[in-house]
């Protein structure tokens, strides 16, 4: 399975004589553990039995700042490749060991430095998970507003690895809008803060060009980021519209209006019935088959018919997918479901709330009462833990963020949607909208019992995918990252301008210890 | 070095054409200076500086690329110029080298108006009040406005990363910015691509952006808009001290008050230039006095409930409410205090400039007294606002000026004073010159850690402008 330590014995002699105070392992299950994110790319092949094809060197665990840089002193003696972990939830393989690397859990970073109410601040650690520094904020009243589906099992570090989003950013934005200034130790050991001048600083935003960069020009630290108060009042609300580019339009008005709600999602037909449906107990694959067996065939079917049946519908997906536009009336008598959210202060959200209400009505929304927006709330952190059970069940699922300005949204939607449609069964929902745009959210999912064979229709799936959303003109990523599985999409991305990000690569890691292959930087 | 200037003269006439390439001394005289101060107070001594070698006015990206190749290959220093209107020395020649001056003011056109998505892509050379004039007979606007409104470019924005008094609703211009097109040192032009938000590595817009054109010159630009309110209002509130309105602003930021406008300063009704014929001199009193002036736009409803926020938060620390009155006079003259710099250049003894710095709120009112309070012990007047309020803190602009025995000690006078700023705003836990940009004056008097970002700055030029053309001499560079 892994490779035995051979040549490389010497190597981790050399880094326990270099920090013998550091916490190391290089145990065959931390080596294992730490193998992979959870790219399902990586799935699939573990779904062959291929669990950690490269394995690390070892798992390093510094406590501070100081023994990081001293890390990055010994790896750029040595060569060694130092890839960043937080909470090993990336899905887009930004946290991969290659054979001989030395994986730097972060978790142990894990402090709130400080809470600064009277700045709206806070101060933090890279490698605390989400959920508790969320849970630290509102014991004092306040909330960051970051909320990922991942906010159990992902860090601070993680997020502005990767430039995330959470569901209510429409109001308090991705986390590059909630950072102010970073820790960050880059790849030639200095460390650097990157924002101390509050509200600028002279010359380009230090802070805006690390966030994002995946662990590539430098480990982030600490982050100062910018809190509010916990909400007092939130309402939540549910409307169909007959189409979803109808819900698109509606959407588009409300926040070009001015109004910040905190949800906004508009899912298309099939993601519908699944969005109202799912609960925290039964599994994607449950739901998903409730969904087509059950709600349109309408019998209840038993779980080993829903495996049978699951097989059947992902063996021949284009035409799944067609009977699902067929079928879509169907499925739903109120059209797409839109979720619309408001919390904060309650005079504003009581104003927004009417204002966005007479907007979305005006805009051809059906009225659905709360019911749908709450039964959302409820479950709104239940998908990121369903992967495992869809693997299991022979299926792969995964999921691609994009976005676009709202001249080519639905020319975005339709492309990426027809791209995916021959591999794997597909649905979408629209979220974190601006007023200039908006990003969708593709879920699918393809059959996986034959490993070899289902992770190249997952590339394939992938390359066409990716490619329908440069041509569209939309991002391939809204907030999961580019990690290695894109990678060869970032001149499609980014076209020349490339050039800018290698350039910052050659100043900031020069000796390219930093996570090689992120990004499509060597 | 001698430098083949007929050779050069006669590519860059091949570059952007002969018309649009000049040496006569009507046009370096004119682009010898910028609105920097202290350069207006030595010129006043009849030492006007040189100015550029050449000045040229490309008509578009691809020209822009043909001047930067000539200048690379001579290895001259060149500056991305727009209006001029620098006042650190951004955009004025140093040194005895022969320069090039790359005046973008030809380049701006709108060269694409999406409305349903509410972005204009438009070229930099652009004089902010005719983009906002174009925008407005379309029923948007910008939502960018600074003082220079009716004299600085887009390019100059966006390179200064410059704030307008409308940056608590709309952010300073890189937050309004979706994407660049700029001409790097060896010609190269790149795009940056446009996206309402992004996960694709860093957002590389942002090593151009705040720049100073030491990376490249932008070209063109991506920007959000605005719609065009049909309606403002406004509010005032007076508070006998400085700390209790910013902590009713902070307050109201944090509940999530979106306001056009917050500012707190002097009374705008007792200003001297301002003031009606007839009124009395105000009293001491009344010039200890603080008041929050607030504006809106938006949907009624929602600033209606805004207002109500503010007007509970300020009532209850104190803040007398005054009515909409004294803050509509304020927007009413809000251009007037920019950009008067004709005193300086014919008052031999004057110094004057504009210090900016920005710190989070639990700093600014020690910031604020502190300020007022060196500046006072030493005669000197001032005028300071707290303005470009934000979640996190917000920014001290103070206006000081006085007169000295005689030039030469109006010059030490004027240093003296920016030394002191940059003291007492270090001490008390501020940044300096963040509005404004750096240029060749602010860079000098930044603490440590901004002189480490910066030396960062000059590592990352190095390897995109190996020959050192792009504006050295800025930023440290």
């Amino acid at each position: 399975m892994t490779a035995p330590l051979t040549s490389a014995d010497s190597r981790l002699a050399q880094l326990r004589d270099a920090l013998p105070d550091l916490r190391v392992s290089s145990h065959v299950t931390d080596r294992i553990a730490y193998a992979r994110d959870l790219w399902p790319g990586g799935q699939i092949e573990n779904l062959g039995g291929k669990y950690a094809p490269e394995p690390p060197l070892c798992v390093v665990w510094p406590r501070d700042t100081a023994e990081l840089v001293k890390i990055v002193e010994w790896a750029k003696t040595s060569g060694a490749v130092l890839v960043p972990f937080g909470a090993g939830s990336g899905v887009c393989g930004g946290t991969m060991a290659g054979t001989g690397s030395v994986i730097v859990d972060l978790k142990q970073l894990d402090r709130v430095t400080r809470i600064e109410p009277e700045n709206n601040l806070v101060r933090a650690q890279a490698g605390i998970v989400g959920w508790h520094l969320e849970d630290r904020l509102n014991m004092e009243g306040l909330t960051l507003g970051h909320f990922p589906s991942s906010l159990m099992c992902s860090t601070l570090g993680g997020y502005l690895a990767t430039r995330s989003a959470g569901q209510c950013s429409s109001l308090y934005g991705k986390i590059e809008d909630m950072a102010v200034s970073l820790e960050v130790v880059t790849g030639t050991g200095e460390v650097l803060e990157t924002g101390r001048d509050m509200g600028g600083g002279l010359g380009p935003s230090w802070t805006q060009l690390f966030i994002g960069s995946e662990g590539s020009l430098g480990f982030v630290t600490e982050a100062t980021l910018k809190v509010h108060p916990a909400p007092e009042h939130r309402v939540m609300r549910g409307y169909g519209f007959r189409r979803v580019s109808a819900g698109c339009e509606a959407i588009r008005r409300l926040m070009q209006a001015g109004l910040r709600p905190s949800v906004v999602r508009l899912y298309d037909e099939f993601d519908t019935v699944l969005a109202r449906s799912s609960t925290e107990k039964g599994s994607e694959a449950d739901t998903l088959l409730d969904a087509i067996t059950g709600r349109v065939k309408g019998s209840g079917a038993l779980p080993w018919l829903k495996r049978q049946a699951l097989q059947v519908v992902l063996a021949r997906p284009d035409l799944t997918n067609r009977m699902i536009e067929e079928l879509a009336p169907r499925v739903s008598a109120d059209g797409c479901l839109c979720i619309i959210g408001y919390e904060g202060d309650r005079r504003l959200v009581e104003a927004q709330a009417g204002l966005g209400h007479e907007e979305l009505i005006r805009s051809g929304g059906k009225d659905l009462g709360e019911e749908p927006g709450w039964h959302w709330f409820k479950h709104r952190y239940a998908v990121s833990y369903k992967q495992s059970k869809m693997f299991t069940s022979g299926a792969f699922v995964d999921t691609m963020e994009v976005a676009a300005t709202w001249d080519r949204l639905m020319d975005l939607y339709d492309s990426v949607r027809k791209a995916i449609s021959p591999f794997a069964f597909v649905m979408a929902h629209f979220s974190h909208a601006y007023p200039e745009g908006c990003s969708i959210y593709f879920s699918f999912a393809g059959p996986a019992t034959d490993p070899a064979a289902s992770r190249q229709r997952y590339d394939r799936l992938w390359s066409k995918a990716l490619a329908a959303a440069t041509r569209a003109g939309g991002t391939i990523s809204h907030h999961h990252g580019v990690g290695r599985s894109k990678a060869h999409f970032m001149t499609e991305e980014h076209g020349n301008s490339l050039r800018l990000l290698q350039t910052l690569k050659s100043t900031f890691d020069p000796a390219s210890i930093l996570n090689p292959g992120v990004l499509g930087i060597p | 070095m001698s430098v083949p200037r007929s050779e050069i003269t006669g590519q860059l006439a091949e570059a952007v054409g002969p018309e649009n390439l000049s040496s006569s001394s009507v046009d370096t005289i004119a682009h010898a200076l910028d609105f920097w101060p202290r350069a207006l107070m030595e010129s006043r001594q009849g030492a006007w500086p040189r100015g550029p070698q050449w000045v040229v006015w490309p008509g578009a990206a691809a020209e822009v690329s043909h001047v930067l190749r000539i200048a690379s290959s001579y290895a001259l220093p060149v500056i991305p110029y727009g209006g001029g209107s620098s006042m650190v020395g951004g955009a004025s020649p140093r040194g005895d080298r022969p320069w090039i001056v790359i005046n973008c003011k030809r380049m701006c056109n709108i060269l694409d108006m999406d409305e349903v998505s509410m972005v204009v892509h438009v070229q930099s050379g652009i004089v902010g009040v005719e983009l906002e004039e174009r925008l407005n007979a379309r029923g948007f606007s910008l939502g960018h406005v600074p003082t220079s409104m009716t004299t600085a470019t887009l390019g100059g924005w966006l390179s200064t990363q410059s704030a307008g008094m409308l940056s608590s609703r709309y952010g300073r211009v890189g937050d309004l910015c979706l994407g660049v097109t700029a001409v790097l040192p060896d010609g190269q032009v790149v795009h940056t691509r446009v996206a309402p938000r992004r996960a694709t590595g860093p957002e590389l817009a942002h090593l151009l952006l705040g720049a100073e054109g030491t990376i490249g010159v932008i070209t063109a630009a991506h920007l959000r808009l605005h719609r065009l309110p049909l309606h403002r209002w406004f509010d005032t509130f007076r508070f006998d001290e400085v700390a209790p309105a910013m902590d009713a602003l902070r307050r109201s930021l944090a509940a999530g008050v979106r306001p056009l406008v917050a500012r707190i300063q002097r009374d705008p009704r007792l200003r001297r230039q301002d003031r009606d014929e007839d009124a009395a001199e105000p009293t001491e009193a009344e010039l200890a006095l603080r008041v929050l002036l607030m504006a809106y736009e938006g949907p009624s409803e929602l600033v209606e409930a805004e207002r109500e926020i503010v007007r509970d938060l300020a009532t209850a620390r104190g803040g007398e409410p005054l009515g909409p009155a004294p803050a509509r006079r304020w927007w009413g003259q809000r251009f007037a205090a920019g950009f008067r710099m004709t005193p300086l250049l014919v008052q031999d003894c004057l110094f004057a400039d504009y210090v900016e710095l920005g710190a989070t709120w639990r700093d600014l009112p020690g910031l604020y007294n502190s300020l007022e309070e060196a500046f006072d012990k030493r005669g000197w007047r001032t005028r300071i606002a707290v303005e470009h309020a934000r979640l996190e803190g917000a920014s001290l602009g103070c206006a000081f000026w006085g007169e000295a025995a005689s030039p030469g000690l109006a010059l030490e006078a004027y240093d003296e004073a920016w030394n002191l700023a940059a003291e007492v705003c270090h001490a008390g836990g501020g940044g300096l010159g963040h509005v404004y940009g750096g240029g060749q004056h602010r860079a000098a008097l930044v603490d440590a850690s901004s002189k480490q970002r910066l030396a960062l700055l000059t590592d990352v030029k190095r390897k995109l402008d190996p020959a050192g053309i792009m504006n050295p001499g800025v930023l440290g560079t």
